[in-house]
């Protein structure tokens, strides 16, 4: 038997009319792309059809009560796209924990036993030596060997260990790192 | 003017309350009006390293629960006219001080005309550090150049950014770094981090390089600080540091160097 693990990241979306749902699809196609989505409410043919061309992933029913799904309803991700970047001008200490749907940009060190999640974007213009748990589509950093760096669920840590800044994306499920050299595009 | 300086530094056993002890006296040396309060309830120690434990009378908790008035509890030094000190009580245990109670005793102090207000706070971040930092108008971090130290002072640091009374009004308490027990060896041979790699790390500002010293822990069992041994090199790192808290402008000096190499240590040197 063979047994394959994989971190999914879904939107859990009510749909009280098709007109509504089309609406927001088309506005952000991009983004749902890239997502499972889970149904709650009717289906018609055509939201069916839609999907299938479009090859997105989908279940219907809901999941509200299972801890690992994000209940992300579409006010919410309108919500999302609108939040601006969070900038830190001073080092992230020991201890110190960072939650935020936002990009980060780190000015300071993020030292070590600090912990950020995102799931925006992540930038930082000195080492990072704590956890950092990215879920967005871009990474900017240099990791201390003693880091944990998380993207997209996926432990990367071991592909940073030079002391060098990388650039990582993400992009129709995979992801590519990049040493970052002057002149690099 | 008095200025309150919590001496903290997350882990236990990095000569925290050697620090206070001899800053004290560095700066009562300095003609300075000095108090140290032991804020370490329960485990006392720094009335053995001032070498002052037969003359406890009256402690911390007796002022704080007005039982006596502060001039008696404090004790005046042996050595230094300007310098006096306030134990900790070895029998009640942290959970009697509250932020009242220790900011009438705080004020208290201030009202006798102390210049320099030190507190010796506990290890760890419970609340016994927390009554320690919370009406600190600076910090001084204790540190010794390993990794694990490093740590817990940098988490001090950030909870000295968020806790104390200062840091809630908005206002910033100043911190500065004390590295102690430098071993010029371990660094020349890269096992030791040097004070450079700490700075970068805890971005404060540095106040002294204190080197490891086999004269601290004999000076500490008799009672009497190695600040008062002039052949102490960590004696003479604390006394620099002193003269820096009352403003002068001290250079730091070189204790991560190795010094009076042997002939034989010199020419392996040279095959390195």
């Amino acid at each position: 038997m063979l047994v394959k693990q994989f971190t999914i990241r879904a939107f859990e979306i009510n749909i009280e009319s098709q007109e509504e749902f089309l609406d927001f699809f088309t506005k952000n196609r991009e983004i749902i792309q890239k997502y499972f989505l889970i149904i709650n409410g009717k289906v018609t043919e055509n939201i069916k059809k839609i999907l299938k061309e479009e090859k997105i992933l989908f279940t219907v029913g809901t999941l509200k009560n299972n801890s690992f799904v994000k209940n992300c309803h579409i006010q919410e991700i309108k919500a999302v796209e609108e939040k601006e970047s969070k900038i830190f001008n001073f080092p992230i200490r020991s201890g110190m924990e960072i939650k935020s749907n936002s990009d980060i940009i780190l000015l300071k060190r993020a030292n070590s036993a600090s912990s950020i999640q995102t799931d925006g974007n992540f930038i930082a213009l000195d080492t990072v030596e704590g956890k950092v748990e990215c879920n967005g589509e871009f990474m900017f950093l240099k990791a201390s060997p003693k880091a944990l760096i998380l993207f997209n669920g996926k432990d990367i840590s071991s592909y940073l260990q030079k002391n060098s800044f990388f650039s990582i994306t993400f992009e129709e499920g995979n992801i590519e790192i990049k040493e970052f050299k002057r002149g690099n595009k | 003017m008095s200025e309150v300086y919590a001496v903290i530094s997350g882990k236990g056993g990095v000569g925290k309350t050697t620090t206070a002890a001899n800053l004290s006296i560095a700066t009562a040396k300095e003609g300075k009006k000095t108090v140290v309060v032991d804020f370490d309830l329960g485990q006392r120690n720094l009335d053995m390293i001032l070498g002052l434990e037969n003359r406890v009378v009256y402690d911390i908790t007796h002022v704080m629960d007005g039982e006596v008035n502060i001039k008696q509890a404090l004790i005046k030094d042996k050595n230094q006219d300007n310098l006096y000190f306030l134990a900790a009580s070895q029998t009640k245990d942290k959970t009697v001080l509250n932020e009242e109670k220790v900011e009438q005793l705080i004020n208290m102090l201030k009202e006798e005309g102390f210049e320099f207000i030190f507190l010796d706070s506990p290890a760890g971040i419970e609340s016994g550090f927390e009554h320690t930092i919370l009406f600190a108008d600076k910090a001084i971090i204790v540190v010794n150049p390993e990794v694990s130290s490093i740590r817990d002072s940098d988490r001090v640091i950030g909870l000295v950014d968020s806790k104390s009374k200062k840091a809630k009004e908005g206002k910033s308490v100043e911190k500065l770094l004390i590295i102690n027990r430098i071993n010029p060896e371990l660094v020349d041979k890269g096992e030791m981090l040097t004070s450079e790699d700490i700075l970068e790390i805890l971005s404060i500002k540095l106040l002294g390089k204190v080197p490891e010293d086999k004269k601290v822990i004999d000076a500490s069992n008799k009672g009497k600080p190695v600040i008062l041994n002039p052949d102490s090199e960590a004696g003479n790192a604390y006394a620099r540091i002193g003269k820096r808290l009352c403003g002068e402008d001290i250079p730091f000096a070189d204790v991560e160097s190795v010094k009076n190499q042997g002939i034989l240590s010199k020419i392996t040197g040279i095959f390195k």
